[in-house]
């Protein structure tokens, strides 16, 4: 007598934790050992609109090293026409509804209109300006190019100091790469719309494809950090402890950090099963368990931004100490970047580790001439830059 | 035995209660403040509401009678306020995309912009026009009368001798109001029977009133305003700026006062004017993490709005000559976003219902 309540209450635990009493026992999959998932034999991954957006990013980024390029060509490339990309010199990367602008500083979660608008006012000003002097010896005031003492580099830079390229690029780090990720395809916003929480649940696959939606999802988020990486089959190929993607985006720095003597060695891999377990996760149906994963890949994503914000701020400094004016400028330019992509980051809990206001506060009083920098606005002990962003990170990174 | 029974049915139904707190869904007293709330909605909002526009869209037409008999610049003045004032009552009106509007495209009809010029002066030299096909959705509405009332001709003047002339025109804009007429009378017909069903249904189900609902809201609030109104006129979506997209382009000084009247129903309707709405709700069942979320909302409405106030009323002007302040009053309209889609909705544990498509 005492069995049949007994019975009923464990009836009933298993339908709240499931929701729906008719699921049938879904077999569990162990996470496999590379990003690598299957479905009746066929894979089930494909994130192959974030490589073509990050090779359109790379053709980007020579447009913009390139006294030829005009605002509407640059235009061109970075919003397309029509909601349809163009102007590249590669045709396959044309004609496509992968658009890099459209998905820069786009988010629900840290888009802003505001934000994207600085990239299209770059370029703008790149072709206006630095464009059409590339020749001229820049000067307070005076776009043109700048080189180093040893003759070894030359930059050019606009009215006020600053290379756009870098600007640009280090910014789409933030705005475009970092964003995508962790404040779209991992997010819940991204992942749980619509039905796919239940399509995801009783196996409905997208239209015509091995996948379902909440799976592809989350793929396309893992594409946007290894959608350049290279022949995965080599023999002794280690994407995971030793990240190799090429490309100019959130990769080229993740790499750097991973590396052993970089900030964090390690974080390749650490991330990288992360990606794996939360892909798994949504295999299996654990949407706490694909929550936590997610969790693991915005903090130690954002943590990149961190590390080189404060890496090219660092590295400024020590240009100037050395009389090398001109990398002077090219590191402050990418130390721009990345403060600019900080608003972009995801402590875990939704929330940027440095806000939009505080970041264009930095970016509008201390960063506004690049030939007028008071340098302790960057190194003051406690209220510069450097300790504010080690602070705006709890201090959890490893960098002096 | 009976005893027994009783006691083993007792732990199932604490179970069961126990677990549906958990998951906000099944209590009764979760389903009163739900159908308090749909109630307020369907009484205090909805149905009212489309006695009102179906009030100002008969003194439309009635002044569009009235300009028939006498073409001249007073009649025409009044025919445009009857446009402006059935255009404005409209506002009010888009957010409800549920029941036989939601089957009939009804607002699809009424209101989708920039209208298309080309397609409405070729349906006036074909006659005929087939409303009810959506290759002629964006000629026909409010966005087609903007176009007939203000841009067939480059002054009043010409407008006038226009439809002096021509009485093909005229009779354009006797069929656009007739089917913006044509199109409400079954919603408003409709809402008498669909009234109950609308108020009893509180599930937490995809399909139920209080999730689609709260869905429409939202979806109206990022789709029919803050995209159609700021974001993609602005260029938020494109390379450069599309002025000519503004609501109302050709009378386009009354783009900021439409905007500001839809910004009015919707805090309106969040606030439920006096009943239990969205903010009563949210505050009734946050967790801790979000205690301030009523009021965060509240806050965010009045910061966007601030910002619309110091727009010029002409948006295709404000557009040309400093977009900046609306791409800020877009991204302050985009907070609000966040704080509805994502933190009310995870707090009422309601799903959204639509996805953004995203070129991928």
């Amino acid at each position: 007598m005492i069995l049949l309540p007994l019975a009923l209450i464990s009836f009933t635990f298993t339908s709240c934790d499931n929701d729906d009493n008719d699921d049938p026992v879904i077999p569990t999959i162990q996470a496999p050992q590379t990003y690598s998932f299957e479905r009746n034999g066929e894979s089930t991954i494909s994130y192959s609109g974030q490589t073509t957006r990050l090779e359109q990013a790379d053709e980007l980024y020579a447009a913009l090293n390139s006294s030829g390029s005009t605002a509407s060509g640059l235009d061109l490339m970075f919003n397309g026409s029509d909601g349809s990309s163009a102007g590249f010199a590669n045709d396959l990367l044309n004609g496509t509804s992968k658009i890099i602008g459209s998905k820069t500083a786009s988010s629900t979660l840290s888009g802003s209109a505001t934000t994207k608008d600085k990239f299209n006012q770059y370029i703008t000003d790149f072709a206006s300006n630095v464009a059409p002097n590339w020749n001229m010896d820049a000067a307070p005031g005076m776009p043109g190019s700048i080189t180093s003492p040893d003759g070894g580099s030359t930059y050019q830079i606009n009215a006020v100091g600053q290379e756009l390229d870098q600007l640009f690029f280090k910014g789409l780090i933030g705005a475009f790469t970092l964003d995508q990720i962790v404040n779209n395809y991992i997010h819940p916003n991204q992942l749980d719309s619509g039905s796919r929480i239940d399509d995801n649940d009783s196996g409905v696959l997208s239209d015509g494809k091995p996948y379902t939606d909440m799976e592809h999802k989350w793929d396309e988020g893992f594409g946007y950090l290894y959608g350049q990486e290279g022949d995965l089959d080599v023999v002794g190929y280690t994407i995971g402890s030793a990240p190799a993607g090429s490309g100019n985006l959130l990769m080229k720095y993740f790499k750097k950090v991973n590396a052993e003597g970089g900030y964090e060695p390690g974080i390749g891999q650490i991330v990288y099963d992360a990606f794996i377990m939360g892909r798994t996760a949504i295999v299996n149906r654990d949407y706490d368990l694909r929550e936590a994963q997610a969790d693991i890949i915005q903090v130690e994503l954002s943590k990149v931004i961190g590390y080189y914000a404060i890496h090219y701020l660092n590295d400024y400094i020590v240009k100037v100490e050395a009389g090398n004016i001109a990398k002077a400028h090219h590191s402050l330019s990418e130390a721009y970047g990345f403060i600019l992509s900080l608003q972009f980051t995801n402590n875990g809990n939704d929330e940027p580790y440095m806000s939009k206001a505080d970041v264009e506060s930095f970016l509008d009083t201390s960063l506004a001439d690049f030939h007028n920098v008071n340098q302790a606005d960057i190194i003051a002990n406690g209220s510069g830059m450097i300790d504010i962003i080690k602070a705006a990170y709890g201090n959890t990174l490893m960098i002096d | 035995m009976i005893k027994k029974i009783f006691s083993s049915s007792f732990v199932l139904i604490l179970l069961i209660f126990s677990c549906s707190s958990d998951s906000d869904d099944n209590s009764s007293e979760v389903w009163e403040q739900k159908s308090e709330m749909l109630t307020n909605w369907a009484d205090n909002f909805i149905i009212p509401y489309y006695t009102t526009l179906t009030n100002k869209l008969e003194n439309l037409e009635a002044s569009a009678n009235t300009f028939t008999i006498s073409r001249n610049q007073q009649n025409l003045e009044n025919l445009r306020n009857s446009f402006i004032n059935a255009y404005l009552s409209w506002q009010y009106v888009e957010m409800f995309d549920i029941g036989l509007a939601e089957e009939t495209y009804y607002k699809s009809k009424m209101n989708i912009y920039p209208t298309t010029a080309s397609k409405i002066e070729l349906n006036i030299q074909n006659g005929n026009t087939d409303f009810n096909n959506s290759n002629n959705f964006s000629a026909q509405g409010f966005p087609a009368l903007d176009y007939l009332l203000y841009g067939i001709e480059t002054s009043d003047e010409l407008i006038i001798s226009k439809y002096n002339s021509d009485s093909r025109y005229l009779s354009h804009i006797y069929e656009i109001i007739d089917q913006m007429l044509q199109n409400t009378y079954p919603i408003v017909e409709d809402w008498q029977n669909y009234r109950n069903p609308f108020i009893g249904s509180v599930r937490n189900t995809a399909t139920s009133s209080v999730n689609k609902m709260t869905n429409d809201f939202i979806y109206y609030y990022e789709k029919g305003f803050r995209a159609n109104k700021f974001g993609i006129p602005a260029g938020v979506f494109s390379g450069g700026a599309l002025p000519e997209k503004v609501e109302a382009f050709y009378n386009q000084n009354i783009s900021k006062a439409l905007a500001l009247e839809s910004f009015q129903a919707i805090k309106k309707f969040y606030n439920g004017d006096g009943g239990v709405s969205l903010r009563q709700y949210i505050s009734e069942v946050s967790t801790e993490e979000y205690s301030e979320l009523s009021t965060d909302i509240l806050d965010q409405f009045n910061i966007a709005e601030n910002l619309i106030n110091d727009l010029n009323e002409n948006f295709y002007n404000q557009i040309l000559t400093n977009n900046i302040k609306v791409l800020e009053t877009y991204d302050a309209i985009q907070q609000g976003t966040i704080l509805l889609k994502t933190d009310m909705l995870s707090v009422l544990q309601i799903p959204t219902d639509y996805v953004d498509a995203d070129g991928d």
